[in-house]
């Protein structure tokens, strides 16, 4: 065992990731903390996965990680999002418990003898010779580590608002972190304030069920983990949908001043994708209704997440504003929608490796980074913390490229692009949706995960026998292709589906997800042939390295926009340089022959 | 290899060299006012997009030559950087002198396209921009210089912009549906996105036609003269170009090298081709003549057929039904009444007595004509290969998309195709995705632009 320290400030998804993703690798990981309890907890919705986010947990599971194989354990509902549109898109969704999914982290993390907790604040850290060195804790307690990862999510100066009430939190119910953000400040770095929701949870039985719609959970869904044990037979728990009505609208209307985000107190920029109802109120006003979900957060939960209402409304009005909602005739709040402001630190500082471009050994994961949600962080912590040990052993950083992983678009975007609201992934972020399905995953990244011994010997042995079974089954129908009444042909033709190739002999012992990749690839096929040519024609462009310590003042035929923002955002790539709004190609034209000089 | 990034001031003659009244001196840099004040001998900088007339003295102070100096101040000129606009005197001595003078103040001979090299670099042109300065400094004939310069003003490009900018649009509201499920957002039908691709089709597609015709007025048309030994090819050829340029006598097999020049007919460069006449033979020499005149027959795209008794029996024995090609029977030396042959699809002439020369040239500018039924005034013409080329493959990509909607919609497919698309107008436009397409480019052009 390597005795290197990595320390990770933050429990949450990210810092958890990170700390499993550094033991599988050998090293030994301290995850300081706020709150030990919390560790994993799941601050918002009871919810893992999601249009892209989906993609994102089956990225994070092919790659070793946590998440996906939790959710599956602790799944009340699963469901394929966009099922009408087209397979690229259809992304997995899982209501979780959140109670059991916390727990299931719980046990695993502190189980694992690489890993270490310990109780804490930390405020600052320490460099030598440009590396960090120490980490301080609130009780002045220095700490050696040979890297850090911060990952302290909503937590920096949070300040929760309700209606006009506002207070010190790094979320409901726990201490924010203070002086972080203004050590960072200290060691150079730029933040900024973000702002984002959680709407109300009511009291269960204070709903009239009766009023609501019914929504089923699919009946035979695939699991997100290839780790998870198979047949899948989660748990498939209704959930239900009300509407709500001009009346209710009217009401959010007339009281909207009150609200902490429309009063103008709130200086932190919100997501425009995830408005709060003020929001959908305001911006939709020809909308006759909007549907609100009601989500259990747990088996036989008293408390029911309103997904589709996070507000910032004082508590009276938001109940009054309910109210208005045939099932909420007599509804009780057990706990206010609010919002949360909170520094983030400005993610172009940080390289794709996830580690700060400044100081040596400095990682970042999660919220912090500007990202909103559970997989967002998650995926980030896991590629902060393969880099982190990447960094102690001297070897070249771990980077997806925005071809191969939806990670590597999100870090790609969040390193290049300049973030004004939370970043959350969606499909249209990446170029190549055709290649970076979810049923792709594993075949993308697992081969590439086992070179770089990011797997336990487990993981691994059921990954290879996945794509052993897939590269399999395609060569056998590959080589009969051409013939006359081929499976290939009738899948090509549609006559056939996944569900049918398990009847073919030979197939019956094939896991249908295999199959599934396999009819979809066939089908895709011609598709996915140009999206590779797509992927060819930039290659050199993606693949030539721009020194950080480029200087674009050399460069006299660069627009002043475009100097400006090179040299503040230093990318690493001639392809991320050529991302950069304001960019133009005449300016990546320069910068290409000054590099080719 | 083109090294423009040196932040050094450059220099070329715009004018040719020796001949004409006046020369143009054009001088490239990031500040050029010292340089000014040097080669004037002022004090006060000179006023931008002003003619200032000027003496220019040399290295001892001695005046050189008085000169018309425009400056215009960077980024607003050709090429984004301060530009010097010297015109003196012509003739041999004066011009060099000012040259050797600049040269001396270490302002660099430009390498051939330099000038619009930099205009591209600093964003002020686009590669069909670029593309157009090359055409219209080598452009032959009158048409072709207006096509080009339309083009210089940005014609395509402003019809190829449009295109992206409402395929950006669809693909904008396609996103929004595939990552917003269930939102505030009304869909478009396929019906409306299969109006908007249809539209863009047939807008490509009249684009792409236009390309016969860029190629016609900017590669020019080649006719070649075909036919037996003797039969009256060399006597036409010299009489077409109004030469001697060809040699003509009564013995078969005279020609043997192919031999070239060029004509303007209706506004149309077309060069003529004499050629050596088709027989079966054993010399060696001749048979290598005859190759190069099958090489050119399968280049041509006219072909005047020549014969002296019946050009049709010719055309049947070469079985040139099967081609698909424009080909004009001549019947040669009709002055000699050697074989009275009646058709109306036929042109009879003589070069001694002249005759027939006319129709002749009534025939040719009829068919070439044709080809540029377009109305280039108005629509914006494809000119070059790389962006015909470009061009045409967005067609497929449109088609595919569109059978798409008429079968099952699969969104992200057809949000891949229109993101292809888009790569590849913006690739026409000037997007790299590789350096070595522009410096070919920019090394075929001449010096001063
Ligand atoms: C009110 C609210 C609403 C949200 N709404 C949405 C939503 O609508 N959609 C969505 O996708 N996501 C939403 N989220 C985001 C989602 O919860 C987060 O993106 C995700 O949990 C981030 O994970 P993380 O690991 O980065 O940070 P967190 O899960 O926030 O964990 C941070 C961890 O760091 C610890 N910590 C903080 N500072 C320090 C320090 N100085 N020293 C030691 N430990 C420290 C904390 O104790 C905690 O364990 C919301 C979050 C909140 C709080
Ligand atoms: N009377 C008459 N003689 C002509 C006419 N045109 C060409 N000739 C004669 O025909 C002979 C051959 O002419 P060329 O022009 O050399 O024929 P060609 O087809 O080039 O022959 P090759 O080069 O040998 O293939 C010469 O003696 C010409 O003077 C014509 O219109 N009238
Ligand atoms: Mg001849």
């Amino acid at each position: 065992m390597k005795d290197e320290n990595i320390i990770i400030a933050g429990g949450g998804h990210a810092g958890i990731e990170a700390a499993l993703a550094i033991s599988r690798m050998g090293f030994k990981a301290t995850i300081i903390t706020l709150d030990p309890k919390a560790l994993g907890r799941m601050s918002c919705n009871p919810a893992i996965g999601g249009l892209a986010k989906g993609h994102l947990v089956k990225e994070i599971d092919a790659l070793g990680g946590a998440m996906g194989f939790f959710a599956d354990k602790a799944c009340l509902q699963f469901k394929t999002l966009n099922k009408s549109k087209g397979r690229a898109v259809w992304s997995p969704r899982a209501q979780v418990d959140k109670l059991q999914y916390a727990n299931y982290i719980n046990n695993f993390v502190k189980t694992n003898k690489n890993i270490n907790i310990i109780k804490g604040e930390v405020v600052d850290f320490d460099t030598i010779r440009g590396a960090v060195s120490h980490v301080i804790l609130k009780s002045k307690k220095k700490i050696k580590c040979s890297a850090l990862i911060i990952t302290a999510g909503t937590f920096l100066n949070g300040l929760i608002h309700i209606g006009d009430t506002t207070f010190r939190a790094g979320r409901m119910g726990e201490i924010p972190s203070t002086g972080l953000t203004e050590a960072l400040s200290k060691h150079g770095f730029t933040t900024g304030r973000l702002k984002t929701g959680t709407p109300p949870r009511l009291l269960s039985n204070s709903i009239d069920w009766s009023k609501t719609e019914i929504s089923k959970g699919e009946k035979n869904p695939f699991p997100f983990s290839t780790n998870t044990k198979r047949p899948f037979f989660p748990r498939n728990d209704n959930c239900n949908i009300v509407n709500t009505s001009t009346r209710t609208h009217k009401h959010i209307l007339k009281k909207m001043h009150l609200s902490a985000m429309f009063s103008g107190k709130i200086e932190g920029v919100g997501p425009r994708y995830c408005p709060s109802i003020e929001d959908k109120v305001f911006r939709f006003s020809n909308k006759p209704f909007h549907q609100l979900f009601l989500e259990p957060e747990w088996v036989n939960s008293k408390q029911i997440y309103l997904n589709g209402f996070s507000t910032s409304l004082p508590k009276e009005t938001q109940t009054s504003a309910l109210k208005t909602i045939p099932a909420f005739k007599n509804v009780e709040l057990i706990r206010p929608g609010y919002a949360i402001e909170y520094d983030y630190l400005v993610p172009s500082q940080l390289k794709r490796s996830l580690e700060s471009k400044t100081v040596l050994g400095l990682f970042s994961a999660g919220q912090i980074n500007g990202t909103s949600g559970y997989e967002e962080a998650a995926a980030q912590g896991l590629i902060a913390g393969i880099n982190a040990c990447k960094y102690i052993e001297n070897k070249k950083s771990f980077v997806l490229t925005r071809d191969q992983a939806y990670i590597g678009v999100l870090i790609d975007d969040l390193t290049t692009k300049e973030i004004n609201e939370p970043y959350r992934m969606f499909t249209a972020s990446a170029e190549h949706r055709l290649l970076l399905r979810s049923d792709t995953a594993v075949l993308r990244l697992s081969p590439t995960a086992i070179k770089h011994n990011l797997l336990t010997k487990v993981q691994a042995s059921t990954y290879e026998e996945f794509i052993n079974n897939y590269n399999n089954v395609m060569s056998i129908l590959t080589k009969n292709q051409r013939k006359q009444n081929s499976i290939y042909k009738s899948i090509l033709r549609g006559d056939i589906s996944f569900l049918d190739l398990s009847n073919e002999k030979g197939f019956n012992s094939i896991p249908a997800e295999v199959l599934f990749s396999v009819e979809t690839f066939i089908k895709y096929k011609g598709y996915i042939i140009r999206e590779e040519e797509r992927i060819k024609k930039t290659k050199s462009l993606e693949e030539k390295i721009i020194n950080v310590n480029f200087s674009y003042n050399k460069i006299y035929n660069l627009s002043n926009e475009a100097r400006e923002k090179l040299t503040r955002l230093k990318p690493e790539t001639l392809g991320q340089a050529s991302r950069i709004a304001g960019v133009n190609p005449s300016d990546v034209a320069s910068i290409a022959i000054a590099l080719s000089k | 290899m083109i090294k423009p990034l040196v932040q050094d001031d450059i220099v070329a003659l715009a004018t040719p060299p020796g001949i004409g009244a006046i020369a143009v001196i054009r001088v490239s840099g990031q500040n050029l006012i010292s340089l000014y004040k040097r080669i004037t001998n002022q004090k006060t900088p000179p006023q931008p997009r002003y003619v200032n007339y000027n003496s220019i003295v040399d290295i001892n102070r001695n005046k050189l030559d008085n000169c018309l100096i425009t400056y215009f101040k960077g980024p607003n000129s050709f090429t984004g950087e301060d530009i010097l606009e010297i015109s003196s005197h012509g003739g041999e001595f004066i011009p060099k002198a000012i040259l050797a003078l600049l040269y001396s103040l270490k302002v660099r001979q430009a390498s051939p396209g330099e000038f619009s090299y930099r205009a591209f670099i600093n964003g002020k042109i686009d590669l069909i921009q670029a593309e157009a300065i090359s055409g219209l400094i080598s452009s032959k004939t009158s048409k072709n210089a207006k096509v080009q310069l339309n083009n210089l003003n940005g014609d395509l490009s402003q019809s190829l912009l449009n295109i992206r900018k409402e395929v950006i649009t669809l693909l904008t509201i396609l996103e929004h549906e595939l990552d917003f499920a269930e939102d505030e957002v009304s869909f478009t039908t396929t019906s409306e996105i299969k109006l908007i691709l249809n539209n863009i089709l047939y807008t490509i597609k009249n684009i792409i036609s236009s390309s016969r015709f860029g190629k016609t007025i900017n590669v020019g048309v080649r006719v070649v003269l075909f036919g037996k030994p003797n039969a009256g090819k060399s006597s036409l050829f010299n009489r077409l170009s109004g030469s001697e340029k060809a040699i003509v006598t009564n013995i078969p097999g005279t020609t043997r090298d192919t031999i070239e020049t060029w004509l303007e007919i209706s506004g149309i460069p077309v060069c003529i081709i004499d050629t050596a006449g088709i027989i079966e033979s054993n010399n060696e020499v001749e048979l290598l003549g005859i190759q190069k005149s099958m090489q050119e027959f399968k280049n041509a795209d006219i072909i005047l057929l020549l014969d002296e008794e019946n050009p049709l029996n010719f055309y049947k024995q070469q079985n040139m039904d099967l081609l698909n090609k424009k080909i004009i029977l001549v019947h040669t030396k009709s002055d000699l009444n050697l074989n009275d042959i009646k058709g109306t699809n036929l042109i009879k002439i003589s070069t001694k007595t002249n005759t027939g020369i006319d129709q002749l040239y009534t025939e040719l500018s009829t068919h070439l004509k044709d080809s540029l039924s377009y109305n280039y005034s108005k629509d914006p013409v494809v000119m070059s290969e790389r962006q015909h080329a470009l061009i045409l493959s967005t067609v497929g990509i449109l088609n595919e998309a569109i059978n798409i909607l008429n079968n099952e919609p699969d969104l992200v497919l057809l949000s891949s195709l229109l993101h292809e698309f888009t790569e590849i107008l913006e690739e026409t436009l000037g997007k790299i995705s590789n350096e070595d397409i522009f410096n070919n480019l920019f090394s075929s052009f001449c010096i001063g632009k």
